[in-house]
């Protein structure tokens, strides 16, 4: 990182997760529409299953709370009221999921398993892109190695683009430990990356 | 003028990394980033993470074990 220039790239707009649900397909989902089901699924589970992933670290393992959070939340939609929007919904339950696996499982988190999610710099220039692979894997890294709130909050707010308000929910705390979290997490990062 | 002190620059890169602040308050986020080097770096280490979103790769043809 250091002697490293953000400008311009570190300003440049990247393209965010995905555009909200259509409320409408909720309701179809609802409704029993089989194929509005499938386009909740299809359009959640990126989200779904890197929540689960940042949580158990173990792709099998995130994959199978990742199943296990769609099939709670679609079999639960009657319960769904609108109050939060689709996507924080499903994302707690997928929090849960992944908390109740990995009870269930008892098995640890390994670092190498998340940093093996994660796709290569698309940098053009081949030295820029070595050197910006290694500065996001450290990053990732520790990123993996922050206490699982702090590491939920700033992957959520950076990496799925939700409002403290939707962490809290997502998380089942305050909007203000979802901001403390965030903070602190970041904060952690600047200074394991010192 | 610069509206904006660390902490709510702090609290704004996310959403100005995505594009979604109005123009005049990118410009005065990127002001102040030009000047507070703790806080570039936040944007930097923010900037890290999101390029390493992890893939959007299918984790399944198709979600046949919908009950």
């Amino acid at each position: 990182l250091p002697g490293h220039s953000i400008h311009p790239p570190v300003l440049k707009a990247i393209p965010g997760p995905p555009a909200a649900e259509d409320a409408a397909v909720v309701e179809r989902a609802r409704a029993g529409d089989a194929e509005a089901r499938e386009a909740l699924v299809r359009l959640h589970m990126p989200a779904v299953f890197r929540v689960t992933l940042r949580i158990l670290g173990d792709r099998d393992l995130a994959q199978d709370a990742t199943q296990e959070a769609f099939v709670n939340a679609l079999a639960g939609l009657a319960r769904f009221r609108g109050d939060a929007s689709f996507r924080t919904w499903l994302l707690r339950i997928a929090v849960n999921a992944a908390r109740s696996m990995g009870r269930r499982s008892g098995r640890r988190r390994e670092v190498s398993l998340v940093l093996a999610e994660h796709e290569p710099s698309r940098t053009p220039d081949p030295a820029r892109q070595a050197e910006a692979v290694t500065e996001a894997e450290r990053v990732e890294l520790m990123l993996a190695r922050l206490p699982t709130k702090q590491r939920l909050a700033v992957a959520l707010r950076v990496q799925d683009g939700l409002s403290y308000a939707e962490i809290a929910t997502a998380l089942s705390c305050s909007e203000g430990a979802a901001r403390v979290n965030y903070h602190l997490g970041v904060k952690r990062l600047r200074e394991m990356l010192r | 003028m610069n509206a904006f002190d660390c902490e709510s620059i702090r609290d704004q890169l996310p959403a100005l990394m995505r594009g979604e602040m109005l123009p005049h308050e990118a410009a005065s986020a990127e002001l102040h980033l030009e000047g507070c080097a703790e806080c570039r770096r936040d944007a930097e280490i923010i900037a890290l993470l999101r390029r390493r979103v992890p893939r959007r790769r299918r984790v399944w043809s198709s979600a046949s074990w919908l009950p």
